[in-house]
């Protein structure tokens, strides 16, 4: 006690010194402290940021050319003409597959699948509907359909149009050669009121029907290629007697249950190994309405989980946690959910059949954002669109692939780690692979990472520049409390002070000025980050806004602002990092006064 | 009564570039209730003598044995703070305690409260014929005797029974050389110390029971009027 007091008496009456030390002191721990934040700051908000950000890419197919084609129209009597993409030959998702590729999930093209759910209410009962039928009909006179053609209805096969009229008009409108119709036949057609000819604004006329599917198929093998078939494109027939005893009888019979099943019972389940992969998720146009999306363990565990869209679940009365039955009949991996894909055949010509058989239980349900943008009609989702886990399908689909074709932008992407976007592409390079278009999305994130890492370069110099003014001002200061004080310590020593006494009058009085130079230091520099963390909060506001209608991150959003603030565990951590320091250069210089024997130093030579 | 026996003391002060040889089997005795005085012209190792004497380092060669214990084997620390007591040539005051607390600190640290050890401070800094306001100044603003008398009156604070003194009167006139050699023969006679004073000055070394001469780092006993 005695001995700290003395040791404190003798800091103050030296005041320049002991208060230059202390400022010193305090100065280096406040660079340290507010670098440490700093760099700590940044760590937090990388992580805090990965969290929050993905990056992901989109693949498509190029076209090889574009081609001109021309389609006949009876209206305007000439050809017209429009563009198509003509694609190459398809290229294998596999080629995504390359050494260095280091993806968080996919590559994958995603199917969905035509689940058949007669007892769900697909479509409002008032909705506007496709007026699609397959119907036998003949002419009431013989006559060309160049032009609208009354024709009587003889068998419904499959209709939900509300007629009620006994007749109509058909016209074969795309067909340059209509052949001639008799009245005395009976055709089967496969049509839906495409009001061309009968198109006249708010004119009534009559309702021309146009033909619309015929019968074919696009199956293809588990590969992905198209399955010869030997259907026959027609998409009229004449109805002779024995002809649904015929194969192209029970073909047309197979495409009006095809029809009935899908258009009116049928939903597209989407299956995804991550629903961040899917562009209205990722750009933030969903967003959660009641449960939860799919975790890590939904994927990985195959659970049979689903997400349905709000407006199917109120048309159904569904809530998170009800079991929804989803016999899954084939998958399309060529088309957008959206379109529908009615009449597809199996190459047989045949209804395609269940292969999973299986039960889903709600766990979130999802809507919308209105009027979210997409990058086309083709990436919106279908309004009963249901999204399950790729693994909770159990059965393989490879024998009901109803189409499949190349890569586009709305069914196939990947998900790489961020801020990996350029070496990414760099590796893709060296495949030296044309004829795909690779479109990444990041949210802004490299944007972020250039300013975060130019912020943590400058925490570090802080560091640096306080690590080593702290070395310094300690060594000196140590120097002139301790070696420059070897008589000091001798004459105690002379007057029988131990040597830990000795070390103890030392290192008290450097101790206290290190210690209350620290807690200052440390303390400004903690206020120091708080401020340079403003400049981040500009940041968060910028990918709080991407993030406003992300799926899973409506309500982590608010929870996680405050990790940007500055931490004072930072400040503590490099206060006593700067105290033990100090302790240990002190101890070495004391240690090395003390090993001299007092004699030489008191023996009447004045150093 | 023999207090402290010095049996063939060596010592050389070792620098970097060379070996000074300060004592060469150096022995002598030295009684309790006795004054001694040690003489000897300039660099002939009388200080050197004193610093061993003192317990600062231990001699290269022979030993020395104070009421028979080796003082290789005694706690040192011990031995400065309790036994023995000194004055340097240089004084040695700490230079940023003042009169009072360099004089009182041996006693603070002998575990004497703060208030008595100034007490008893102030009385000797009195006796050793200072007035009272040298108490609060600080040695770099005293004159070279006043310094030297402090540390003799730090000395006397510790109350080893050996008290030993480097030219205590060098800065002194007359008057006071004659105080301070009162203070030490007192301490010697009446209180039973054995006090060791080095001195040029015959003056002093005449007061003194029993005088040693240093010559090139060898003792000997200075027979009476000579
Ligand atoms: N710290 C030291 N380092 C090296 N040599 C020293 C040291 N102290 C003393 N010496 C040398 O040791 C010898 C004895 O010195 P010492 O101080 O004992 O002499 P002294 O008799 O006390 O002289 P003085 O009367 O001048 O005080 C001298 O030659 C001196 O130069
Ligand atoms: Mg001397």
């Amino acid at each position: 006690m005695m001995i700290l007091c003395k040791s404190l008496l003798r800091m103050r009456r030296t005041p320049v010194r002991t208060v230059l030390f202390f400022l010193l002191v305090a100065m280096a721990a406040a660079l340290l402290s507010t670098g440490g934040g700093l760099w700590k700051m940044c760590r937090d908000n990388m992580i805090y940021f990965e969290s929050l950000f993905q990056t992901i890419a989109t693949v498509e197919q190029k076209p090889v050319r574009i081609v001109k084609e021309q389609a006949w129209d009876w209206e305007k009597e000439k050809y017209t003409t429009y563009n198509s993409k003509e694609y190459g030959e398809t290229i294998p998702l596999s080629v995504l597959d390359f050494e260095g590729a280091d993806y968080i999930s996919g590559p994958e093209t995603r199917a969905w699948y035509a689940a058949y759910v007669p007892d769900y209410l697909v479509l409002d009962r008032n909705a506007g509907v496709s007026n699609a039928m397959v119907v036998e009909v003949s002419p009431v006179e013989d006559g060309i359909p160049a032009g609208p053609l009354k024709v009587e209805i003889k068998n419904m096969l499959y209709s939900y149009y509300p007629y009620n009229s006994p007749t109509f008009y058909f016209c074969d409108h795309d067909n340059p050669s209509p052949e001639m119709m008799y009245a005395d036949k009976t055709y089967i057609l496969c049509l839906w009121d495409g009001l061309r000819h009968g198109w006249r604004g708010s004119d009534p006329g009559p309702n021309e029907f146009v033909p619309w599917r015929e019968i074919w198929s696009t199956q293809a093998a588990a590969d992905g290629t198209q399955i010869p078939h030997t259907l026959s494109g027609h998409y009229m027939a004449e109805v002779t007697p024995g002809f649904y005893e015929t194969k192209e009888g029970r073909q047309w019979q197979a495409l009006a249950e095809e029809l009935e099943m899908g258009y009116w019972k049928s939903v597209p389940v989407t299956a995804t190994g991550n629903t961040n992969l899917i562009p209205m998720f990722y750009e933030g146009n969903t967003f959660l309405e009641q449960g939860r999306g799919f975790i890590p363990e939904d994927y990985s565990e195959g659970r049979k989980v689903c997400l349905v869209s709000r407006r199917f679940a109120r048309r159904n009365e569904m809530k998170v946690g009800d079991i929804l039955h989803l016999p899954l009949r084939y998958a399309n991996y060529a088309e957008s959910a959206n379109v529908g894909g009615e009449g597809k055949l199996t190459a047989d010509g045949e209804v395609y059949q269940v292969f999973e058989d299986g039960y889903w239980e709600i766990c979130g349900i999802y809507d919308v954002v209105p009027g979210a943008r997409t990058k086309g009609w083709a990436y919106q989702l279908d309004e009963n669109e249901i999204f399950i886990p790729k693994t909770s399908i159990e059965h393989d689909d490879g024998g009901n692939i109803a189409a499949a074709g190349c890569m586009k932008g709305y069914t196939t992407s990947f998900e790489i780690p961020n801020g990996t976007i350029d070496h990414w592409k760099s590796l893709w390079e060296e495949q030296g692979i044309d004829g795909l278009e690779i479109t990444f999305y990041d949210k802004g994130y490299s944007v972020l990472e250039d300013g975060i890492k130019r912020m943590k370069r400058m925490a570090l110099i802080l560091l640096v520049a306080g690590a080593v003014s702290a070395v310094c001002i300690l060594i000196f200061f140590c120097h002139m409390f301790i070696t420059k004080q070897s008589t000091r310590t001798a004459i105690e020593r002379s007057l029988g002070l131990s040597k830990g006494q000795c070390t103890a009058s030392l290192l008290s009085g450097i101790l206290l000025i290190v210690l209350c130079g620290c807690i200052l230091g440390s303390a400004a520099g903690y206020y120091g980050s708080e401020t340079a963390a403003g400049q981040i909060t500009q940041v968060e506001r910028f990918d709080r806004q991407y993030s406003a209608g992300a799926l899973y991150t409506t309500e982590d959003v608010e929870e996680t602002t405050y990790m940007l603030v500055g931490n004072w565990q930072v400040g503590a951590v490099t206060g006593s990092l700067v105290a033990v320091l100090a302790a240990g250069i002190a101890l070495t210089m004391i240690h090395k006064s003390l090993r001299k024997e007092p004699l030489a130093l008191l023996s009447g030579r004045e150093e | 009564m023999e207090r402290v026996k010095v049996e063939a003391v060596t010592y050389a002060y070792r620098t970097k570039y060379q070996t000074i040889q300060a004592l060469t089997e150096v022995s002598c005795t030295f009684e309790a209730a006795k004054m001694y005085a040690v003489v000897g012209e300039s660099g002939s190792g009388k200080s050197t003598l004193l610093s061993l004497l003192a317990g600062l380092d231990l001699p290269a060669e022979g030993d020395i044995l104070v009421e028979g214990e080796s003082l290789r084997k005694m706690n040192r620390d011990h031995y400065r703070r309790d036994v023995v007591s000194v004055v340097y040539q240089a004084f040695h005051l700490f230079p940023l305690l003042t009169a009072l607390e360099n004089v009182s600190y041996p006693m603070e640290l002998k575990g004497m409260g703060k208030k008595q050890a100034r007490e008893r401070a102030r009385q000797l800094i009195a006796q050793v014929g200072l007035g009272d306001k040298i108490c609060r100044q600080f040695p770099r603003m005293m004159s070279g005797g006043e310094q030297q008398r402090v540390a003799i009156a730090r000395a006397l604070a510790s109350e080893g029974k050996i008290l030993l003194a480097d030219e205590p009167t060098g800065n002194l006139d007359t008057e006071n050389e004659q105080n301070i050699v009162d203070i030490l023969k007192k301490a010697a006679h009446d209180r039973g110390y054995t006090v060791i004073v080095i001195t040029h000055n015959p003056e002093v070394a005449k007061e003194a029971d029993c005088v040693y001469r240093m010559r090139d780092g060898r003792l000997e006993r200075e027979e009476r009027g000579a």
